[in-house]
């Protein structure tokens, strides 16, 4: 949390306006690693994958675009070197994206326990992982028809889950703008990560077998 | 060989030429006649490689032999045909064969020989056949009638024929579809000139059918289609009953057990000049579903005309099988229901027209526990056009109880008016909620569903007591009682907008809620926004209630900016504080003193408790102020202000002697750890002081 009391500090020390501009992109990293704790949580066993280090959270202001600090000309070498105590901390180790509200909690939790049924549809063939992140009905004669009904309704809470939890992840760290940075994330990471013989859509949505 | 000219029944035609010449020949000398041609043709069609032989002596036996016979369609061709007949009669004008034996090759027919009868009359130009165990698609035909040039009859028997090699199913059935079942069928076919006329009874057995992306498929699905048909060049009329007494079948989305619920239907109509008429069907599945009704579908233009009444439906069986397929996704995909359905519409190809909704003793029931509604009753008369207000029927609504999230609802009637897009509340309407109620004064809604809709409500709630109610929601208990002025309503994009203020009168101040925005209510993270204001709360009442240690004095405060996140505090933007004008006595326990320093991170228990302070039960303050804004699960906490060593924030400014104050210095508080700790504190007994 010390990032949190200095960036006041900091604030306080840059008031006005001048020239420096500081631009924070998307952690593509951070998010990558958000979405590999997410999908073993989800996964358990099916995502087996080198153990993540279980840090929760960590301080984001730094990576934060809180987009555009404009200093007085007379006030930057102050300012860089207050800068410098802010900033290189997050920008050598690129900041965790904040995975820990209860909304996230409560949908990653919702889709692990969807997931025992979900994993026979996967191993099946019935379902496949599409290429925005999603899951889509690949096979369904693979399913009884008596369950085909059940399929779909899984594959649309599972959605409607996944939309959300893309959603939340963007809005707890403040960035609603990156949701479709974040869905693209997921969707390369729960393909990397899907298990022998799950189904996935290549870039043109053809399907391929892994 | 001249050419034949003349186009007849290939065979029949053929025996008959070569018959006489047969009995040209002296008798006794020859044994056999044998007549070859080369080749044979009329209007329509062709015989090559012909070969008669015939027997002179003896019973007459004759054998004809056809290359490659070509036929009008639909036959087409037939190759390397043999007919035998152990008896070759002639009487008169009438030649006939009989024991007959064939064998020939044909795309539809398997390579098998098979039995018939044939008889020719050259008089009238009468032919008839019996044919017998004709080898098809994996099972046999019984085949006979007549044909004259003025008419024709045909009864035609098959047992166990395999569907999917049926010639004109087979050569229609993509690669990739999977097709398994057997057909026996009676067939009755009459015809004079353009004009023909028939009846069948058709019997499928263990259906199984699997289309490659899985929307249509069957398993062991047992059929029955009985019925009759006529028809000319024009098109044809029609009449027929279909059985599915068992097995399953599956149509997206709709998936039907027929054996837990057999289904009937029946449906006489026509089909002619492009566009199929249902004059009337029905279908009639018992315990599930009864409706009749009249269509018109052109495969051009989709359903152009749709009579339909649902007579009776069983609201359990029939939400099942027929409406949740389609609400999958929506907040309606996991119900309990039960109760009686009753429907009557009408569509053109200009749209729905008119749709009658009646709902009678029916209960629903979300299985998320989200809602719940009984004994719903509904008359619903809804109409495309209405030229006033006036116009159109009226409707109702009404239903004897449920609950709203947990909180009770009580019974309601609500008459209504409901056309086109709009939507129109006739009478002003109380629905209660526990001991209170929402008074809906005013609800018309005009363009709904579209973005130009523009609403009309007024609703007032009738004060309903907050511990019943924050006990049936289950969120934090505290009495007050709720009430407040509803003048506006939007609803858009799946955000309902209340406008005015929402008034919770609670321990003898006032709670407002205002700028109240609720976000995908029934979506997976349902988001609720809104700014809170409290004023002149009697501190008394309040730290009873929470038995937080007990205060006198007033509180007032604001919680702006609150977020809740499936209903759970996201964000917020907090501050409680006596008020400045307050002239009430200010004291505060010992217990109230040493919670409230344990939430602001100090630990003034054991002065409290050791030092001679702990002989006062209480003690003055001037002032008490927190506030928190949450953020990312992070409490950013602050008192009154700084204090006087300026390291810390007075939480509680102490007055008068024995003065005490209280300053915290932790700034930032984990939220779940504070809720926890207030939760501990508010559950302890008061803590004993030695």
């Amino acid at each position: 949390m010390n990032t949190l009391r200095l960036a006041p500090i900091a604030l306080a020390s840059l008031v006005a306006t001048a020239c420096v501009t500081i631009n924070v992109y998307f952690p593509a990293v951070a998010a990558e690693r958000a979405a590999d704790r997410i999908i073993n949580d989800v996964w358990g066993e099916s995502a087996k994958q080198p153990a993540d280090e279980r840090q929760e959270r960590a301080p984001l202001d730094a990576d934060r675009p809180t987009s555009r600090l404009e200093l007085p000309a007379a006030a930057v070498s102050v300012a860089m070197r207050t800068l410098e105590l802010v900033v290189p901390a997050a920008t050598a180790s690129q900041a965790d994206l904040n995975i820990s509200s209860p909304a996230i909690r409560s949908l990653t939790q919702s889709m692990e326990r969807r997931h025992a049924e979900l994993k026979p549809m996967y191993d099946a063939g019935a379902i496949g992982l599409t290429n925005d992140g999603l899951l889509a009905v690949r096979d369904a004669n693979a399913v009884p028809l008596q369950q085909r009904n059940q399929l779909r309704k899984l594959v649309a809470d599972e959605n409607a889950d996944r939309n959300a939890l893309y959603k939340e992840i963007a809005v707890a760290n403040k960035h609603p703008e990156w949701e479709a940075d974040i869905r693209a994330t997921f969707a390369k990471r729960w393909i990397d990560k899907a298990a022998r013989g799950w189904w996935y859509q290549d870039a043109s949505g053809a399907w391929k077998q892994k | 060989m001249r050419p034949l000219r003349r186009c007849r029944p290939a065979l029949a035609w053929l025996a008959a030429f070569a018959l006489p010449l047969g009995l040209a020949a002296p008798v006794g000398a020859i044994e056999r006649v044998t007549l070859r041609l080369a080749d044979a043709h009329g209007a329509d069609w062709r015989a090559s490689g012909i070969e008669v032989a015939l027997a002179l002596t003896g019973s007459g036996a004759a054998e004809l032999r056809i290359d490659r016979l070509e036929l009008p369609p639909p036959i087409g061709r037939i190759e390397a045909l043999q007919a035998h007949c152990a008896r070759l009669l002639l009487d008169g004008p009438e030649l006939a064969c009989r024991g007959g034996r064939l064998q020939l090759q044909h795309d539809w027919l398997d390579p098998e020989p098979f039995e018939g009868d044939f008889a020719f009359d050259q008089a009238s130009g009468r032919v008839t056949f019996a044919l017998r165990g004709l080898p098809l698609a994996g099972g046999r035909i019984d085949a006979q009638g007549h044909w004259r040039p003025q008419d024709w009859a045909a009864r035609l028997r098959g047992r166990s024929l395999e569907l999917a090699r049926l010639a004109p199913l087979r050569d229609r059935l993509p690669a990739d579809y999977a097709l398994e079942g057997r057909l026996t069928v009676r067939l009755r076919l009459s015809g004079a000139q353009d004009r023909y006329r028939g009846a069948f009874d058709g019997r499928l057995s263990r259906l199984n059918l699997a289309e490659p992306d899985g929307r249509l498929a069957s398993e062991d699905l047992a059929l029955t289609l009985r019925g009759s048909f006529s028809g000319d060049g024009d098109g044809v009329v029609f009449d027929a009953a279909l059985d599915l007494p068992g097995g399953q079948l599956y149509v997206e989305p709709v998936f039907l057990d027929v054996g837990d619920h057999p289904l009937q239907a029946h449906a006489s109509g026509s089909w002619r000049q492009g566009e199929l008429r249902l004059e009337r069907f029905a279908v009639d599945q018992p315990s599930v579903i009864a409706a009749d009704g009249a269509l018109r579908y052109r495969p051009d233009r989709g359903l152009t005309g749709l009579e339909l009444s649902v007579t009776r439906a069983d609201l359990a069986a029939a939400y099942a099988v027929y409406l949740q397929p389609f609400l999958i996704g929506t907040p309606l995909d996991s119900l309990r229901a039960r109760g009686w359905l009753g429907a009557e519409l009408s569509l053109t190809d200009a749209g729905l027209q008119r749709l009658r909704l009646e709902l009678a003793g029916a209960g629903l029931e979300d299985d998320r526990g989200r809602f719940a509604i009984e004994e719903l009753n509904a008359s619903l008369r809804w109409q495309a056009e209405a030229v006033s207000d006036h116009d159109a029927p009226p409707s109702r609504l009404s239903w004897g109880g449920g609950h709203l999230r947990g909180a009770p609802l009580g019974p309601a009637n609500l008459p209504l008016r409901v056309y086109g897009r709009n939507v129109e509340l006739l009478a002003a309407t109380e629905v209660p909620i526990l001991d209170g109620a929402l008074v809906i004064n005013t609800l018309r809604l005009r363009e709904a569903g579209t973005p130009a809709m523009r609403a009309a409500f007024d609703a007032e709630l009738r004060p309903i007591d907050m511990r019943r109610l924050t006990e049936a929601l289950g969120w934090p208990v505290f009495s007050g009682r709720l009430a407040g002025r509803l003048p506006s309503l939007a609803y858009e994009d799946g955000r309902l907008t209340v406008g005015g203020q929402l008034i919770v009168e609670a321990f003898d101040g006032r709670i407002l809620v205002d700028h109240l925005e609720l976000n995908d209510p029934f979506g997976q993270v349902p988001r609720l926004s809104a700014d809170i204001y409290l004023r002149d709360l009697d501190l008394r009442l309040l730290t009873d209630t929470f038995a937080f240690g007990r205060i006198e004095g007033r509180l007032s405060g604001e919680v702006e900016r609150l977020r809740l996140l499936n209903w759970v505090p996201a964000a917020f933007d907090a501050r409680f504080y006596t008020p400045l004008d307050d002239r009430s006595r200010h004291r505060i326990s010992q217990r109230a003193i040493q919670n409230i320093s344990n939430i602001g991170g100090g630990g003034a228990g054991a002065i409290l408790s050791r030092g001679f302070l702990r002989f006062f039960e209480d003690f003055s303050y001037e002032r008490i102020g927190i506030s928190c804004r949450l953020s990312e699960e992070v409490c950013l906490m602050g008192g009154l202000g700084p204090a006087a060593d300026g390291r810390g924030y007075y939480l509680v400014k102490g007055s008068w002697l024995p003065r005490i104050d209280v300053i915290g210095f932790q700034r930032d508080v984990s939220w779940p750890t504070l809720l926890e700790q207030l939760r501990s504190v508010t559950a302890a007994d008061a803590p004993t002081i030695k």
